[in-house]
């Protein structure tokens, strides 16, 4: 009844015509740059943050998460009719989609996928609505020496699962806690590794390491990638796009099932919406009567990963809002934002900013059933939006990312920064270190040091603090164990090989 | 799945031997600051443990790449996405001078000039028409004057030219 009470004023505040505006524009944004390959949700929000900053923190989260929401439908599109996922969480929609769309059913494919995501969607909202004051009234209890235990799983997890080579995503990670370091230290004065600069005394910005990772290194990536081909043609009519009562009996069980794994995938760190639709795409297939028939256009192979993605992307709201720590490149760019807005998302959110929390919950319902519709009636718009040639775009998106990191402290320092982390961000992606890593590090180093340092203040320098508390030394339990696995692993593998040697 | 090529390797080897050097410098700093005051971690604390982590962590990419090597198979799970096309260095190389180039000039010639510079330049690098370079390059800075100056009230450097 309490969360219904809630949900009202979470709905009473999106009514708000700026905030309700911002809902919209987000969509929309985030539907451009899901059909547009190789720009994704991150670097958008990276972008546009010093836009948004103008907005309250409110408004600007309600269109951060339009954005991403946006972003995971829009993906489909390039996905079903180029065979070029336009974002990565629709990588698997490429399979069964594209080959959809060449036996013509193309519309079908596409209006599943909405459903499917609306669906998604909406129950993960209500799943998130129900779980997240819980779980932020847990975290409540917790001390410096939970937070720094947790923090530390939290990174050990995202190297984990991003990028092939844990060792590289740890470098990256590291790199990421270095610059987090960078400037005066907040407990003794100190300054550290400023190399004399005024502008580092203050630390590394957030924003133009992020802008330089995600944006403008995308635009160098994109250059590289070259054009989209000519891809299907379809009728995209609303008829076409409505799916039949037997396409909806084939996915209804994927799409429940996407939408379970891909909300308890999102919630992890690390894992996020691509893993969760890769997950959900070979769990449908295992569970098919007909497995053979994935591959060759199976609608349950676009309904199941489509609807994980979005689930995920709602699922990776708990650990933000209630935590204060994000899972995903995504997530870490708008706690980013928050922090600049002197919000720090954690337990303490849903008490002390009750109307700001319910309104961005409040927001998502709203926002699915905006991409819905965009979704079922507006798919010719944004195919158009394909034939802009990239010779306009990406200048374009290099051009406002300057003055977007310029206007943050209207400083040219700052836009330096961001053209160094772009180059660098080019450099980790051709040597595939992943950058979210780097990024979320970056957010996370602060708040890592200070809770690391607290606990060793409570226990007058015993690290024995980390292994006595029991929630701690489970977190640094699992922990081990993470950082562990891949060690045991690749030993096995060495040893299998050599096996293999010997027997041939 | 493809052997790693020599030049994946060497480029591979090199940077992480730069993170190792990266590591030492990082050690090196640390230690002239305090690593604890009292029973309480200070300033130095954890710039020492990152910097140890960071060499323990491209130890571990340098070993990998001779394992890889050795064994004839990358390290780690498989590749999920299609590799890169082949690099267009010369390309990237005019995207990141005209870049610089820009940024150098945005105090001097102010910053929607400089921006219309920018793109004037990169549409042309990547094949655009020059009509359609033109307007860009005249439009989008329009654009970001409604946008930052006018609306957000961000004080742009201007040029000699009084924009």
């Amino acid at each position: 009844m309490e969360t219904l009470r809630l949900l009202g004023e979470g709905f009473a505040v999106v009514v708000q015509p700026l905030n309700l505006a911002a809902a919209v524009a987000g969509v929309l944004v985030g539907q451009l740059v899901g059909v547009l390959p190789g720009i994704g949700p991150a670097s958008t929000i990276a972008i546009l943050l010093p836009v948004t900053l103008s907005l309250n923190a409110t408004a600007a989260m309600i269109m951060f998460i339009g954005i991403y929401y946006g972003a995971m439908y829009g993906g489909t599109i390039t996905s079903v009719l180029f065979r070029i996922p336009g974002e990565s969480a629709s990588v698997m929609t490429t399979i069964d989609g594209y080959a959809m769309a060449r036996r013509g059913r193309a519309g079908p494919a596409l209006g599943i996928a909405a459903f499917g995501s609306f669906i998604a969607g909406t129950l993960g909202v209500i799943a998130l609505m129900l779980l997240a004051p819980s779980l932020a009234r847990v975290a409540l209890a917790f001390g410096p020496p939970e937070y720094a235990t947790l923090l530390l799983l939290s990174l050990s997890l995202i190297v984990y699962l991003t990028g092939r080579n844990p060792a590289k995503g740890a470098a990256a990670a590291l790199l990421g806690l270095w610059l987090s370091v960078v400037g005066v230290d907040l407990i003794t004065a100190k300054p550290r590794f400023t190399f004399g600069q005024l502008n580092l005394l203050s630390g590394v910005e957030f924003v133009p390491v992020a802008v330089g990772l995600f944006g403008l290194a995308e635009v160098l990536l994109s250059v590289q990638r070259g054009a989209a081909g000519a891809g299907v043609t379809a009728d995209l009519r609303l008829r076409a796009v409505l799916p039949t009562v037997a396409d909806w009996l084939a996915s209804r069980w994927a799409i429940l099932r996407g939408t379970l794994i891909g909300f308890f995938v999102g919630m992890l760190p690390g894992a996020g919406a691509t893993a969760a639709s890769m997950i959900s795409y070979a769990t449908e297939k295992r569970f098919s009567r007909h497995p053979e028939r994935f591959g060759t256009g199976a609608i349950e192979g676009v309904a199941a990963p489509e609807s994980a993605n979005n689930a995920a992307a709602v699922g990776a709201m708990v650990p933000l809002l209630t935590l204060g720590i994000p899972g995903s490149a995504t997530t870490a760019v708008m706690l980013g934002g928050l922090l600049i807005f002197g919000l720090r998302p954690g337990p303490l959110l849903f008490q002390e900013h009750a109307p700001f929390v319910w309104g961005i919950i409040a927001s998502m319902y709203v926002s699915n059933v905006l991409l819905v519709l965009l979704n079922v009636f507006a798919i010719p718009a944004f195919v158009a939006v394909l034939r802009l040639p990239r010779a306009v775009l990406l200048p374009s998106i290099a051009a406002l990312a300057i003055i977007g990191v310029y206007s943050l402290e209207n400083s040219v320092f700052e836009v330096w920064m961001a053209l160094l982390f772009g180059g660098l961000g080019y450099l980790m992606h051709r040597l595939e270190y992943p950058p979210a890593p780097l990024v979320l590090a970056l957010v996370l180093g602060n708040t890592f040091e200070e809770t690391v340092r607290q606990s060793l203040q409570i226990s007058h320098g015993s690290l024995a603090i980390f292994a006595t508390r029991p929630l701690a030394a489970a977190f640094l339990v699992l922990t081990v164990v993470l950082i562990a696995l891949p060690v045991v692993a690749q030993r096995r593998q060495v040893r299998r090989l050599r096996a293999v040697r010997k027997a041939t | 799945m493809s052997l790693p090529r020599p030049g994946r390797v060497l480029w591979d080897r090199l940077a992480a031997l730069l993170l190792l050097a990266f590591a030492v410098y990082i050690v090196a700093v640390a230690r002239q600051l305090t690593y604890m005051q009292g029973r309480v971690p200070g300033p130095g604390f954890a710039p020492f443990w990152i910097g140890v982590g960071l060499g323990v962590a491209a130890l571990a990419i340098l070993a990998g790449s001779w394992r890889e090597a050795r064994s004839g198979r990358p390290a780690g799970v498989q590749p999920e996405e299609e590799p890169l096309p082949p690099a267009r260095p010369l390309t990237l190389v005019a995207i990141g001078a005209v870049t610089i180039a820009a940024v150098v000039l945005i105090e001097r010639v102010g910053m929607l000039t400089a921006l219309a510079l920018v793109l004037l330049a990169l549409g042309r690098i990547l094949g655009g028409s020059w009509r359609a370079a033109v307007l860009t390059a005249i439009g989008l800075p329009l654009f970001f004057y409604l946008l930052f100056a006018l609306w957000l009230k961000v004080p742009l450097p201007r040029g000699p030219w009084g924009f």
